[in-house]
């Protein structure tokens, strides 16, 4: 079974290149010709000059086949350097497809994967064949040895059967020994690399540790120095020991390969000596057999090498395929796409409930709301409540367990699903910048040229516009210092600003804010407060907060306890209910209160 | 031609690299040295072997034809390949297990190094880029190229080679000087051309791409990192992404082919020429044969050593290549740790040495003094002229609009950075005077990227400090956190994180803060730095830990900097920043009276909590 995924794998990746890049495919083949033919050359050569002498051949006829076979040398010789060369240019550019096809998947994959642990390490694995990793380079080499031995190997086995069937015989049985002995010793050595793995992945997470810069911090504070340094003691030692097993193995492997190899060059010698002393061989057939017989060894051990090698990595291989094949649920469900010119941006939740998959605890229970277009909602609650759940439904990064959830009287799950994304314009808690211009960070495409007005209004709107001017690129300012020295890292609220301004220019008729003011200054929160109704104009806008303070911006209030609506209406409704929201909300204006009072 | 000299002076000191590598080896595991020297003569005489006894067979072939003469030339042949294989399987294995260890010493001193380092200069991108070289190599297992093991087996064979090459040199001057004479200079021409084709070539792939490189680790990661995952889906990326992809790797692919070509050219012109002398030859020994100056045996051994030499000098040129990277490498590294342990020459005061009396550790006042400070490589100031006096024992709240210099102000504080002018006083001392592995004894923070370990919950708290148990569970109580460790299946035993094992329990949000904190506490410094300690916490755990946190700092001297005016609640005095400069400084009485910058945001955010009991 795992054989057939060897050479199924194999050909698929055949088939990427052969379709992106079939220059590598070219270079491959020469490469693969040539490089089989290499050994050879010398062997021949030496068989043709002793023939030669021996039998006495005339000057010109030697000078003819010394041209004839020098232009061979230069040839083949050429040919593999170049194509040795390009190949190992090409395999690096077929990342590129590779990694390509890789973040495709990874964006359209269901948002549930990637928080599942099966499929992060599927994904960790996968990501093994592609940029800055060796392996894909790996696999291609050893594919290539693999064709390349062989081909010398069907070469040897002819001139060796040619000569003598039982020396044949004899090196073909050491090299498969030596081979049998090989894969005796990998097999003792996985048991013990497994041992290994837990105890290098602590060793490792130590190292990260200890080189992690913004660790660095707590390390300096606390004095961890010699508290890391010590805990790696107890892992190192083990990790050395056990391989001190792999390489005990290893070395009685070597120590009888040895022993038999000894035995193929005295059988083979004993025999060419009789041979030519007894039986009238050529001295010039002497040596082609014997280099023949050792370049018989050399390509089976090439040979069985390459496929070890072939096979760990065509674990990676498999990883990156299965994950490119995972179908994606969330997509097939629907195929509607949205109106632009009848959107009502109205969202209702029926009865929805939902359990994260593999876990047992029920999250939202039977969640029932309805929300007008154009109205704004704040949904509060303790941490756990289900405020962000809630909010993942509605983008569909997880599907409901039960219920359904309507966009325009439609369920969500009709819709073509980059179709329904369209709708939704977001700014989450854990927001990310990129290492890019502010203007490609919000408007996110590459030719922006146009829009920069139009961009510079939105910036305008959210106070941002003189802090942008004012830098040196301005707007084309690259907001990070990974790649370049003039790049800035802005502060936490004026990147959270720059996130609102991109989620304003998506313009979208629904806007989701998740604790959008939690890094901003009490100013800069007042701001966006009071900009709020004319930010947002139409749209229906879902806010989520712990500071009862937005509830000045909202029409309705939602207040979520134990993964149920239990308060739902306006301020002034909600404070007369005398519950939950009251409670909450005169435990944050107290202080405030307390205060001004004091001050007055 | 001057080409040529710098890129030989280039080889000659990467060659350096490889030398200091193996004294510093040399220091650490002397047997592996001389194992190493012995792999190395072994290596280098072998094949001479195979050319002697050949050639002693070859002329009993042609001359006495005794069968019993050749069988000793064979077993003795046989033999000695025989002794020499299991000599060298026992030098590798040695070797092997020298090199792990050789690794693991090394790798600690990265580590050393990265953990006592300056902290700014922890930062800098040229140290990331030189950590992670020296990382690559010194990692444990094989996981790159310029792995350890790669570079001491090259350069072995680097060595037998060249060893090798003076045996071969030795044998055919017995044919003629003049033939030697022209092969030198052609394979001298050979391996200078080879050596700037590798040069370039190595340039290009490891100085000019590292920063493409980066770029292009950093687009696969925004790809497939779950940070990124909502964004990509609801914003679309997936073509935008593609597009950087694809724009980067073409300009990479362009560079690149410049080079390739440039090398396919350089190897193609050196294999031609010494294919053509091998041809020539091939034609000298003929007519030397057949006027019966050398016998068949002497024209096998000439020939043979002709290729042996070939091969051994394209053995030598392909090591060139990973000779420039290892030495780069290994110059990184060397760089790296000189980087690091440039600090603790430059105190006027001893490591351990007590700079404060029992009693004034727990009363620290804090002052600084006109301070200046940029950020390098920006336009502006950051902090313009900042003087503050913290009384010992006092509670100091810091506030200000984003990016007015509060984390700055922190920064300073922690010596993670040093002011451009002005000087921080710790207890009436400047701090740059206090070695810092004492100073961080007299200081404790809760920063805002703080990092939970995969260990027990009691070792994130306390690590290997020992630590009153009474303390820890005081502290445990006070924090609220009481509740949650008991429901944890192995109490503080429990490990915070599921990397080692199922049985691991990952901490919400707001736990995580309380674990923080508790490090920061347990701590028991005498200044307490506390930054957005709350962030993650509710309302209601955020009033709680605010309640508690006034008892549990009594008479430490702290400061707090958040953006929630009621941790204003309980200081003495409450700093305010606005660009950089301290434009009010009161408790929070004085400061309304003032009716400034303080009290409008104060009262901004009261305003709403006004404004909606209006509405009721």
């Amino acid at each position: 079974m795992k054989n057939n995924n060897i050479v199924k794998n194999y050909f698929r990746i055949l088939k990427i290149i052969a379709h992106e890049n079939k220059k590598f495919l070219f270079a491959s083949v020469l490469l693969v010709i040539s490089s089989s033919a290499y050994p050879f050359i010398n062997i021949f050569l030496l068989k043709y000059l002793l023939e030669a002498i021996e039998r006495k051949t005339s000057l010109e006829d030697f000078i003819i086949f010394a041209i004839v076979a020098v232009s061979i040398n230069l040839a083949i010789t050429g040919i593999k350097i170049i194509s040795d060369r390009y190949e190992k240019l090409y395999a690096k550019v077929q990342m590129i497809p590779m990694t390509r096809r890789f973040i495709t998947q990874s964006i359209k994959m269901d948002y549930q994967n990637m928080e599942n642990e099966q499929v992060i390490q599927e994904m960790n694995r996968a990501s093994y064949v592609l940029l800055n990793k060796i392996n894909l380079e790996q696999y291609l080499e050893a594919a290539n040895l693999i064709l390349i031995s062989f081909i010398q190997l069907i070469i040897t086995i002819v001139i060796l059967v040619n000569t003598n069937i039982l020396i044949f015989m004899l090196v073909l049985l050491v090299s498969i020994l030596n081979n049998v002995i090989n894969f005796a010793t990998q097999k003792k050595n996985y048991i013990v690399h497994k041992g290994i793995v837990p105890i290098e992945r602590r060793w490792r997470y130590i190292i990260d540790m200890t080189t992690d810069i913004s660790f660095g911090k707590t390390v300096r504070l606390h004095s961890l120095k010699d508290y890391f340094l010590k805990k790696g003691e107890e892992n190192r030692g083990e990790f050395i020991s056990l391989h001190g097993k792999r390489l005990k193995n290893i070395f009685h492997a070597d120590m009888i390969k040895g022993i038999i190899s000894l035995l193929q060059e005295l059988g083979v010698f004993i025999w060419l000596v009789y041979a030519v002393i007894y039986k009238g061989l050529l001295i010039s057939s002497f040596t082609v057999i014997f280099n023949s017989a050792s370049q018989m060894n050399a390509s089976f051990v090439t040979l069985a090498e390459n496929i070890y090698l072939l096979a760990e990595n065509n674990n990676y291989m498999n990883d990156f395929f299965h994950f490119l094949d995972r179908k994606s649920q969330l997509r097939s469900t629907g195929s509607l796409s949205v109106n632009e010119l009848k959107q009502t941006g109205c969202i209702e939740f029926r009865n929805v409930s939902f359990t994260y998959p593999g876990s047992t605890r029920v999250i939202l229970k039977d969640i029932n709301l309805k929300i007008t277009p154009g109205e704004s909602i704040t949904v509060i609650g303790e941490n756990g409540a289900g405020k962000t759940t809630l909010v993942k439904l509605l983008m569909r990064l997880y599907d409901v367990t039960s219920g359904e959830i309507l966009y325009d009287n439609v369920n969500i799950k009709e819709y073509d699903y980059d179709e329904y994304m369209k709708v939704l314009a977001t700014i989450f808690q854990d927001y990310r910048i990129f290492a890019f211009s502010i203007y490609e960070n919000i408007c996110l495409h590459e030719d922006y040229q146009n829009d920069v007005f139009h961009m510079d209004e939105i910036l305008e709107d959210n106070n941002m516009l003189q802090k942008v001017k004012s830098l040196k690129h301005g707007g084309e300012m690259i907001l990070s210092k990974l790649f370049d020295e003039s790049g800035i890292e802005l502060s936490g609220g004026q990147m959270q600003k720059i996130a609102l301004c991109r989620a304003i220019y998506k313009d979208a008729p629904v806007i989701i804010l998740d604790e959008p003011t939690a890094s901003l200054s009490p100013l800069a929160e007042a701001e966006l407060y009071k900009d709020f109704h004319r930010l947002v104009k139409n749209k229906t806008a879902i806010y989520i907060s712990h500071r009862l303070s937005s509830s000045t911006i909202s029409d309705k209030i939602c207040v979520l306890h134990n993964g149920e609506i239990i308060e739902y209406g306006s301020h002034k409704q909600l404070m007369e209910l005398n519950g939950e929201y009251k409670k909450m909300y005169e435990l944050q204006s107290r202080y405030y209160q307390d205060q001004l009072e004091e001050s007055e | 031609m001057k080409k040529a000299v710098k890129c030989i002076g280039q080889w000659f000191s990467y060659f350096g690299e490889v030398l200091t590598l193996l004294k510093r080896i040399g220091r650490v595991e002397p047997g592996y040295l001389i194992g190493y020297v012995i792999n190395i003569i072994l290596s280098a005489v072998i094949p001479f072997n195979s050319i002697l006894f050949i050639k002693l067979l070859l002329d009993e072939f042609v001359n006495h034809r005794r069968f019993d003469v050749s069988l000793l030339y064979v077993f003795l042949m046989c033999g000695i390949n025989f002794l020499y294989r299991f000599l060298t399987a026992c030098l590798n294995r040695q070797e092997q297990m020298a090199l792990e260890r050789i690794k693991a010493k090394f790798l600690l001193d990265v580590e050393e190094v990265t953990m006592t380092m300056p902290y700014d200069k922890l930062e800098n991108a040229k140290a990331i880029d030189q950590r992670q070289k020296a990382m690559e190599v010194f990692y444990p297992t094989m996981t790159g190229f310029m792995d350890l093991h790669k570079t001491m087996y090259l350069f072995r064979t680097l060595l037998a080679n060249l060893l090798q090459l003076f045996g071969f040199v030795s044998i055919l001057l017995t044919l003629n000087s003049q033939v030697i004479l022209i092969m030198f200079v052609i394979c001298l021409f050979s391996i200078i051309i080879e050596s700037i084709a590798s040069e370039k070539e190595f340039k290009v792939w490891n100085i000019t791409l590292v920063q493409y490189g980066r770029k292009l680790g950093y687009l696969q990661d925004v790809g497939t990192n779950l940070a990124y995952a909502k964004e990509l889906r609801i914003y679309q990326l997936s073509n935008w992404l593609s597009a950087k992809l694809t724009d980067v790797i073409n300009k990479i692919i362009k560079d690149v082919s410049k080079t390739v070509r440039w090398f396919v050219m350089v190897a193609c012109i050196s294999n031609a020429l010494i294919i053509l002398f091998n041809g020539g030859l091939f034609l000298y020994f003929y007519l030397l044969a057949s006027d019966k100056i050398i016998t068949l045996a002497e024209v096998t051994v000439y020939f043979n050593t002709v290729s042996s030499f070939i091969v051994a000098l394209l053995a030598i040129s392909n090591s060139l290549v990973i000779l420039f990277k290892s030495g780069h490498y290994l110059q990184s590294y060397n760089e790296y740790m000189n980087m690091g342990t440039e600090e603790e020459s430059s105190f006027p005061m001893e490591q351990n040495k007590e700079i404060f009396s029992e009693d004034m550790i727990q009363n620290m006042s804090l002052e600084f003094r006109d301070v200046w400070f940029r950020y390098p490589g920006s336009q502006e100031d950051t902090l313009r002229g900042v003087s503050f006096n913290i009384a010992p024992g006092s509670k100091i709240a810091i506030v200000g609009d984003n990016g007015a210099g509060k984390t700055t102000v922190i920064k300073l504080l922690m010596k993670f950075y040093q002011p451009d002018s002005g000087t921080i006083l710790l207890n009436g001392v400047e701090i740059q005077n206090i070695p810092n592995k004492k100073y961080y004894e007299y200081i404790s923070a809760v920063f805002q990227d703080f990092k939970v370990l995969n260990y027990t919950l009691k070792e994130n708290i306390a690590f290997d400090k020992l630590c009153d148990q009474t303390e820890l569970d005081q502290i445990i109580k006070d924090l609220q956190m009481g509740e949650m460790v008991s429901r944890l299946p192995s109490g503080q035993e429990t490990i915070c994180g599921r990397l080692f094992g199922e049985e691991g329990i990952e901490l919400s949000g707001g736990q995580a803060q309380k674990v923080a904190i508790a490090r920061a506490l347990l701590k028991n410094s005498g200044v307490i730095i506390l930054d957005e300690p709350t962030a993650m916490l509710s309302p209601a755990g955020e009033f709680e830990i605010y309640q508690n946190l006034n008892d549990l700092t009594m008479g430490k001297t702290a400061i707090f900097i958040s953006h929630r005016m009621s941790s204003c609640r309980f200081c003495d005095n409450i700093i305010v920043l606005e660009q950089g400069k301290i434009v009010e400084q009161g408790d929070h009485l004085s400061l309304m009276k003032l009716n400034g910058l303080y009290f409008k945001m104060f009262t901004t955010q009261a305003q709403f909590y006004q404004d909606m009991q209006n509405i009721e």
